[in-house]
């Protein structure tokens, strides 16, 4: 038993089994009978003495004190108004933000797919009559004939073994023309021409990325 | 029930009780009417509704700490030393000098001898009618560090309260 337990029991905070097994032993033990009713007389001669009124605010200071607590309730519920507005409304300028960006971002990343299968001026034909291009071409030395609009030039790729590739004079035409040429590959083996038929300032071949929108064309 | 009334009720209902209770902390009234106003100015700025559950241990822990935040204020200008605030400090209580007591007067007498820490549960039980729990609460401490200073209280005041004063408290 806690000596704690008295005071606790006096002020009526024991609850469930720890209040009963205090009311037992309450029940055999006179000395705990003793110090319960000492504590309870304290207890009560409290509850006399602190029940009496004390002192509050001044009414001057009460009355303010009430308006200020209006005036902040009232900037609350203001605040709660844009709030309950802003949620809403933020959220629907999140979505339209989110779509638009889906929609354009969708039309840029299939924009050269989709200028490269939607324009037929862009094909490049090859002697194979190969309009995939993603096929390789046979392994051959000798001449390509090929057609097709706009700019056509070659580079040489250290794809394999570094092949020069040279183009016939009559192959370079100008953008969006229709271009006619013979491709002389002096060796067989790896070598890739790109076609850039519709951005007539790059040059084909450059590097080791592929021209954004070309098409390309290998042969071995 | 709106806002408003909550915080209306609660101030007809706590405020003299709380002024009390800031007075212990402050020793001043009217730092201690400051108090009990900053507390509702900062009651009015919450949600209410939300807090009604636990507004009473709220509104005692707003209210000590606003208390306290004077005293704090007061000591750095003067030379009186500030009391220990550890709610677990095992510091012994003051002498009592009173024995003999004869009145409710004298309870209080008592009562005000007693280490603050235990003068502050004996307001926030008798006055404000606290549980232990809520108790807890508004002094940020344990509910077992409740109990053991309550006791330690009315063990006090058992010991150097006599018996034959009971007859005239209940008068």
């Amino acid at each position: 038993m806690k000596e704690t337990q008295i005071t606790a029991y006096a002020l009526n905070e024991l609850q469930g089994n720890e209040r009963d097994e205090f009311e037992s032993d309450l029940a055999a033990d006179q000395k705990l009978q003793s110090e319960l009713a000492s504590a309870s007389r304290v207890a009560d001669g409290l509850a006399q003495v602190m029940s009496e009124p004390g002192e509050g605010l001044e009414p001057h200071a009460r009355e303010k004190l009430l308006r200020a607590i209006a005036a902040n309730q009232e900037a609350l519920r203001a605040q709660r108004k844009v709030v309950r507005f802003a949620i809403p409304i933020s959220l629907a300028a999140a979505a339209s933000i989110a779509v638009l960006l889906w929609v354009t971002g969708g039309m840029t990343t299939h924009q050269p797919a989709m200028m490269a299968a939607g324009a037929p001026q862009n094909k490049v034909v090859t002697k194979n009559q190969d309009e995939n291009f993603a096929a390789p071409i046979p392994a051959k030395q000798g001449v390509f004939t090929f057609e097709g609009s706009g700019e056509l030039s070659t580079n040489s790729f250290a794809l394999a073994d570094s092949k020069v590739v040279s183009l016939s004079e009559n192959a370079k035409a100008a953008p969006q023309a229709s271009a006619q040429g013979t491709l002389n590959t002096s060796n067989p083996g790896a070598i890739r021409i790109r076609s850039l038929l519709w951005e007539a300032p790059q040059t084909l071949g450059q590097g080791a990325q592929s021209p954004p929108n070309g098409a390309e064309m290998f042969a071995q | 029930m709106a806002p408003e009334q909550i915080i209306t009720e609660a101030l007809d209902r706590y405020e003299r009780v709380l002024v009390s209770y800031a007075k212990e902390i402050t020793g001043d009234l009217e730092a201690a009417r400051d108090a009990v106003q900053e507390t509702f100015l900062r009651l009015s700025r919450q949600d209410v509704v939300a807090l009604e559950p636990r507004l009473r241990p709220w509104l005692f822990l707003v209210c000590r700490n606003c208390a306290l935040d004077y005293r704090r204020k007061v000591v750095r200008f003067s030379t009186e030393p500030l009391e220990d605030d550890d709610w677990m400090c095992d510091e012994p209580s003051p002498p009592m000098h009173a024995i003999a007591a004869e009145d409710a007067g004298r309870l209080r007498e008592l009562v005000a001898a007693l280490p603050r820490q235990q003068r502050e549960l004996i307001k926030l039980k008798f006055e404000a009618g606290l549980s232990y729990k809520e108790m807890a609460e508004a002094l940020r401490t344990s509910v077992s560090t409740v109990g053991v200073q309550l006791h330690e209280a009315i063990k006090t005041l058992r010991r150097q309260w006599p018996n034959e004063n009971q007859g005239m408290m209940t008068t």
